[in-house]
């Protein structure tokens, strides 16, 4: 009863926010706390500006769907595992909406940091029931990490500009090189940027599905917040940071999608593909900064927009596709693609919600997710118009990369769609799944109608976020006749389907006269990708061993196993002996704690010894 | 113009030369590029008016396009060689690569000192350093013997069309003495091979390291 | 009035290309072979059958067709595949590829909807395939492009006239590249063969195993259209080619369009009695060179314009 109580108030928590929002992008809003309260550095002092309220939209959003969705996912945990969700999705939702709306640095690292904790204790809160323990320590040593990073831009920052307020702020100077870099690479860490993506994979898999549609929805665009609030907007002065982003965008785009095709778990497709687009947004950013350098004013708003647009569109989708992985985990009890299957018939409102969202992620028109990569598509294309040889070249490169990466996000979610909902069920437990219930469903459907309406209405939309934004209104090209498109498309389909067949019989597939097919022989998602897997194989690593054994194995094998693997290089090779170095070298200076009082005395008498010995020199 | 395209068609000949595995059609394609070769010493006499031009393209259609042809066609139908077995880097690759090398060529070739006066003649460089290139990387990336053979032969043409564009052409009797020295290296290394494809029992350069010991 | 041409276009062209090309086939194994309307008295046979659904198969088997020969069917409009302005205006480059994907998309989701592990094959191989396939379609889109400095496809292929459009070689580079890019795309020799229907070299085959009546008759329709949309557009791009020697007038262009189109179809026809369906391992290899003579239109595009 108590979580049906605690969803209402978070509802209307996120009604009241995006209505806020919407109010405070045309009149920013500022709102100081008095000297009794006190961070010690800086005051507790809240803005909400334009970028700020736009992004609090996605956020209050997403968190009004997750309050649909929570509580009937939460059906059959216990009592403690409903408290530790509830107290730490709160937090995480209070403390993301804190950095939004922050007005300094101070505050803004305070609830940056409430939010990792909650959010690193929401990824372990299914320790007992999946082997996930790996996985909730990588995600906090991620985050550890980045936070370090960014307190160390920060505390530079404020040593350049004397204020923790990021209005005062001016990182594109040169002097402010450093501070950029590092506050650069906090935010890379934090979105799950190539070469940072590890621990993504690793922490969505982990989360509660709900978390995860949160994290990759919300706690993704943080940082990218982040960036566009310190950097965007204001002109670059070197070549190097814009070829910093598109050259970590372009890369993270391919890595993702390269590894979400070979992926076995559904969450861990979700997971890469999340890599792929925040990739996406940071490539948008950086040709954004490219067209400051150069002094093409509506090209970088163009580019600009697009990545906002971009960031929406994906938070809406992605989290939809991670709320419908929970609905399957909760009735089929599993997201393994390897046990899953013929859910189309016993889940249908779930498959019609995730095939939405799957459109929107492939970019398909007419879903919002082709709008807004349309948008960057326009951007390059302009890019490609310029005189110079250097930035043409690597402007077809850019759009051959989205292209391949749209190709393989093609291949993966038809796979993903095709193992999950379409033919016969793999194993007994998905035999016995059912829908799930009309609150996660209610919850998943409003998240789909965000995705349609922002299709729907992503020309009035882009026009709007240029006039808020005070951008430079670009030629804004018709993206109205996508709309046309639909409505042509759904009459058709509509009176196609009115006109019902007279004769139609139901049969068995065609099994080529060997009987009945079995449950294992339709497509199975390690086959499916085996062809472009095969292609890619110096990057994934891609084996397949095959063993064959019986007592006269070439003309009578009694049985064949064949597994395929891949391995993921930079995570082998680099980050495994980096950490075990840093293990050692822990493990060398622990040799300093002895543990006995003589040692300790001696240490003390030693740094006295050395101070005098300085002070007498000096 | 019309020399233009033909002088692009030898590169973009060798290119798809790159991208080929089976033999036979390398030899087609190492022909058709050296038939524009001579088409283009043809049009480039007529424009320099320059008569041992056209005595020059006669040769090369004889004895390149004919004649080498026809040797190594005989040539591998002797030692039955079908396909190259041994590619270091996958056809679409090799290709690609030798199309960044044409890129990066034109780049080259622009930065030349133009030594011929006639401005339309600035592509022969460029094919003529692609060539070479796409020659070097076809050596460096197969493992037959006759493939080691045609990236040298395209090598060579692309020296002489450098040399055919870029100047006013060598003196005829160095022209003819390349010919002959190249005729004769093709023949001995065709004789070579065939004589390791019948004490060896393969054309396999890697293999020919177990010689050291 | 385009909208009158198109659409007349389109129920004419599309089936009496294939039933050509099936009857040049047929030549030139010295048959008299299928009349040349044969197909569309195939659509017409297959719309009054029953049709069989697989037990396995869910809504979106129907709905998967369905919306593959929407997505035909705006593209027929709205691709200059002939002369004329298309009946939509306003489709650009990427929206185009993006449009196919859809329709590649949903086909791949049919196939797979029955639990059929030909279907499974079929799927694997046309996402494979669609995979290497794009990137030389918006390479030599793109070069065209580069060329008339917009990426609308009207303004692309309109013979509106101003000299630096018409650069031969950018346009023989793309046309050549779009021509094979439409042999991989719609399954013919040396990817698949058309006419044999074993498992192991099937792709088109296998997507419409399972489909009979009106579905099969959708999906054929759809094929005829992706037939006419691709050897189209290759026409136009021949025909640009040669642009310096073509009459002023549309109405000739229109005839050259339709005499390219079945030229096409007759090279095709040689192409399938002549080539060898090609190994699959070695089948990346063949598509490459679509992408070599896309990245070769988009190099001399780059030239031209500098």
């Amino acid at each position: 009863m108590w979580r049906f109580l605690i969803s209402g108030i978070l509802f209307i928590a996120s009604i009241l926010g995006i209505a806020f929002s919407i109010h405070s992008i045309a009149e920013p809003v500022h709102c100081s706390l008095n000297l009794p309260i006190y961070l010690g550095l800086a005051p507790v002092s809240f803005v909400s500006d334009t970028t700020s309220s736009i992004f609090a939209i996605l956020l209050f959003a997403l968190s009004l769907a997750f309050s649909l969705f929570s509580p009937s996912y939460l059906s059959n945990k216990t009592k403690n595992e409903r408290s530790l969700f509830w107290c730490g999705s709160i937090l995480f939702i209070a403390s993301m909406a804190g950095t939004l709306f922050s007005g300094n640095a101070i505050l803004f690292l305070i609830c940056w940091e409430i939010m990792s904790l909650s959010s690193a204790a929401l990824v372990a809160s299914e320790l007992l029931t999946k082997n996930t323990a790996k996985a909730s320590l990588i995600y906090l040593s991620a985050t550890r990490v980045a936070t370090m990073l960014l307190a160390l831009g920060f505390l530079s920052a404020n040593k350049l500009f004397h204020s923790w307020n990021f209005a005062d702020w001016q990182l594109m100077r040169p002097e402010a090189l450093t501070a950029a870099l590092l506050i650069m690479f906090g935010c890379f860490i934090k979105a799950g940027l190539w070469p940072f993506h590890i621990w993504v994979p690793y922490a969505y898999f982990a989360a509660p599905a709900p978390v995860a549609g949160l994290m990759s929805g919300a706690m993704k665009k943080i940082p990218i917040f982040l960036l566009v609030h310190l950097l965007c907007s204001r002109e670059p002065v070197g070549f190097a940071i814009p070829i910093l982003f598109l050259v970590l965008g372009s890369v993270s785009t391919l890595w993702g999608m390269i590894f979400a095709l070979v992926q076995a778990d559904l969450k861990k497709v979700l997971a890469y593909s999340s890599i792929e687009n925040v990739g996406l947004i940071m490539l948008a950013l950086g040709a954004h900064l490219l067209g400051l350098y150069l002094h093409m004013a509506s090209l970088a708003s163009l580019f600009l927009i697009a990545a906002i647009f971009h960031m929406f569109n994906h938070g809406v989708f992605k989290s939809l596709l991670f709320f419908a992985s929970g609905s399957i985990y909760q009735k089929a009890h599993s997201t393994n693609l390897n046990d899953l299957g013929g859910l189309a018939k016993r889940m249908p409102g779930t498959f019609l919600l995730f095939l939405l969202g799957t459109l929107a992620l492939c970019s398909l028109p007419p879903s919002n997710g082709f709008c807004s990569k349309w948008l960057i598509y326009e951007g390059l294309f302009q890019l490609v118009s310029s005189p110079n040889v250097a930035i043409t070249g690597s402007a077809i490169i850019m759009i051959c990369i989205l292209i391949i990466a749209g190709a393989l996000s093609l291949a993966t979610m038809s796979k993903v769609v095709a193992v999950i909902f379409l033919g016969r069920t793999r194993t007994k437990l998905a035999q016995h799944a059912t829908d799930c219930g009309e609150f996660m469903i209610v919850g998943q459907a409003v998240l789909a109608c965000f995705c349609i309406l922002l299709g729907l209405f992503s020309a009035p939309i882009c026009t709007y976020l240029t006039q808020v934004l005070k951008q430079e209104s670009f030629s804004s090209p018709d993206i109205f006749k996508f709309t046309i498109l639909g409505v042509l498309c759904t009459g058709f389909v509509y009176i196609a389907f009115l006109k019902q067949p007279k004769r139609s019989s139901i049969y068995s597939t065609w099994d080529c006269g060997f009987g009945p097919l079995s449950k294992r022989m339709q497509v199975m998602p390690g086959s499916f990708s085996q062809p472009i897997a095969a292609l890619f194989s110096p990057l994934l690593r891609y084996r397949i061993n095959a063993e064959v054994s019986g007592k006269d194995r070439r003309h009578f094998p009694e049985k064949v196993v064949a597994e395929s693997s891949t391995q993921s290089v930079l995570e082998s090779k680099i980050y495994t002996p980096l950490v075990q170095a840093v293990a050692a070298l822990g493990k060398h200076i622990n040799r300093l704690q002895a543990g006995s009082i003589h040692i300790y005395l001696f240490y003390l008498l030693m740094t006295l010894l050395i101070l005098i010995v300085l002070e007498l020199v000096r | 113009m019309i020399l233009q395209v033909i002088i692009l068609a030898s590169a973009i000949m060798a290119i798809l030369m790159a991208g080929t595995g089976q033999i036979r059609s390398n030899i087609m394609f190492y022909s058709f590029q050296t038939l524009c070769l001579a088409l283009a010493a043809c049009f480039c006499a007529s424009i320099e008016h320059q008569y041992k031009h056209y005595i020059i393209a006669l040769a090369i259609f004889l004895v390149k396009t004919i004649g080498l042809s026809v040797f190594l066609f005989w040539l591998t139908k002797r030692i039955g060689a079908v396909k190259d077995p041994g590619l270091y880097l996958p056809l679409p690759i090799a290709m690609h690569l030798s199309v960044v090398l044409l890129v990066f060529a034109q780049i080259l070739s622009s930065h030349l000192p133009h030594l011929n006066q006639l401005q339309f003649l600035a592509i022969g460089g460029t094919a003529g350093i692609s060539l070479i290139l796409t020659g070097i990387l076809f050596m460096l990336t197969r493992r037959l013997a006759i493939s080691q053979v045609l990236g040298f032969l395209t090598m060579e043409n692309g020296i002489f069309l450098f040399a055919l564009t870029q100047s006013s052409g060598m003196p005829l009797f160095i022209e003819m003495g390349i010919f002959l020295d190249v005729f004769v290296a093709v023949m001995i290394a065709g004789l070579i091979i065939f004589r390791i494809k019948h004490s060896f029992e393969h054309i396999d350069v890697t293999l020919l390291t177990s010689l050291r010991d | 009035m385009n909208i009158a041409i198109y659409t007349v276009s389109a129920l004419l062209i599309p089936f009496l290309l294939i039933g050509f090309v099936q009857k040049m086939k047929a030549q030139f194994q010295n048959r008299i072979g299928a009349p040349l309307l044969q197909p569309v008295f195939n659509i017409f046979k297959l719309f009054g059958k029953n049709q069989i659904i697989s037990e396995d198969a869910s809504g979106l088997f129907r709905a998967g067709i369905l919306i593959n020969f929407c997505c035909f069917a705006f593209l027929i409009w709205s691709v200059p595949w002939l002369n004329f302005s298309p009946a939509i205006t306003n489709v650009d480059i990427f929206f185009f590829v993006y449009l196919l994907a859809t329709a590649r998309f949903f086909s791949i989701l049919s196939a797979l909807d029955t639990g059929s592990p030909f279907g499974a094959f079929a799927g694997s191989r046309e996402a494979t395939i669609s995979f290497l396939v794009e990137p030389a379609v918006i390479l030599c889109l793109l070069a065209l492009s580069i060329l008339a400095g917009s990426s609308n496809m009207e303004r692309i292929f309109s013979f509106v006239s101003q000299t630096q459009f018409h650069n031969p070689i950018v346009w023989i580079f793309s046309g050549i590249g779009l021509f094979i890019v439409a042999l991989i795309d719609l399954s013919r020799m040396p990817i698949d063969d058309p006419t044999t229907h074993l498992e192991l070299t099937m792709v088109h085959e296998a997507m419409t195993i399972e489909a009979s009546g009106r579905n099969l008759a959708l999906s054929e329709i759809s094929y005829a259209f992706k037939l006419a949309i691709t050897f189209g557009l290759a026409c136009q791009c021949l025909l640009h080619g040669i642009y310096f020697w073509l009459p002023n007038n549309q109405w000739i262009i229109f005839a050259l369009s339709i005499v390219g189109m079945f030229a096409l179809g007759l090279l095709l026809a040689v192409l399938e009695t002549v080539l060898v369906k090609l190994k699959w391992t070695k089948c990346p290899d063949f598509i490459a060179y679509a992408l070599t003579m896309g990245l070769f239109a988009c190099i001399a595009a780059l030239g031209v314009r500098a």
